[in-house]
């Protein structure tokens, strides 16, 4: 059995941000720009998913004003009300492990060993070679990112 | 019914007593603790009649506290709400006692179907 691509991956993580953009009310999820190169230096969630066919690490990263946007929508709140930092954080991050959880039941099929661990916030991470998708949750510019180590090359066979 | 929320994101709290009140469980109290230790402490102190719980969490996930309220003998109706939704971790759920498990996102919708269902 071959593993899934980078590529693959990517397809799987888009179907996951759609559905959550749906879900945010926001009208699903328009690919601005996929390219290949290195995470771009913005705030936003990590999450790790770990199988047998490969190690990612998936974001949700956005500029401040986009996540707290992402933020309002996804607790329904209006752009008037108040809304901590950390409340933004803890929204970002669960919405980094919405996506992980979907991305994992895409791709069961593929590889039903994958486990997701915690989604942790970054104001900055250092470049990480990546599959990068610039993306819009409905009007809110967000980028949703994969870094890929495979297993298989870790292990040297 | 005493309904207990257990998961480590205050928003998703808040998100799952939305959608409670939308789905007519407005009426009924509700607790809230961050992970599975904190749930053990709150279930031992004020019993809830049902548990609705993320399934990654640290501390203690969810089920770790499925496991090990079902160790005690406690049969209190458990039902997860996870971003988790794999047919094998439906499979792990039900085998350990899970009454419903609700994928995230969900609508309220689901947790009005889900819950009545254990119920019944």
């Amino acid at each position: 059995m071959s593993w899934p691509s980078l590529d693959e991956w990517g397809d799987a993580l888009l179907v996951a941000a759609d559905e959550l953009a749906t879900w945010l009310g926001l009208g699903g999820c328009n690919v601005v720009a996929r390219v290949e190169g290195v995470s771009p230096d913005l705030p936003g969630a990590w999450i790790d998913l770990r199988g047998t066919s490969a190690s990612l690490t998936l974001a949700l990263l956005s500029y401040p004003e986009a996540g707290s946007l992402l933020a309002r929508s996804m607790l329904s709140l209006g752009a008037d009300d108040a809304l901590a930092a950390e409340d933004i954080e803890d929204c970002v991050r669960e919405m980094a492990n919405i996506l992980a959880g979907r991305v994992k039941r895409e791709m069961e099929a593929r590889d039903a060993t994958l486990t997701l661990g915690i989604p942790w916030f970054s104001e900055a991470q250092s470049a990480l070679p990546a599959a990068v998708a610039h993306v819009r949750l409905g009007d809110v510019p967000a980028t949703v990112v994969l870094t890929l180590g495979r297993r298989d090359d870790s292990a040297g066979s | 019914m005493k309904i207990l929320i257990v998961d480590d994101s205050k928003a998703m709290r808040m998100i799952v007593r939305r959608a409670l009140r939308q789905a007519g469980f407005g009426d009924h109290p509700v607790e809230e603790a961050a992970n599975g230790k904190e749930a053990l402490q709150t279930i031992a102190s004020s019993p809830p009649d049902l548990v609705l719980a993320d399934w990654n969490m640290p501390e203690m996930s969810g089920i770790e506290l499925l496991s090990a309220l079902r160790r005690s003998k406690c049969q209190v109706t458990f039902g997860f709400v996870t971003s988790e939704s794999t047919e094998q971790i439906r499979q792990v759920a039900r085998a350990a006692g899970a009454a419903f498990l609700i994928a995230k996102p969900f609508e309220p919708e689901a947790i009005r179907q889900a819950i009545n269902q254990a119920l019944r």
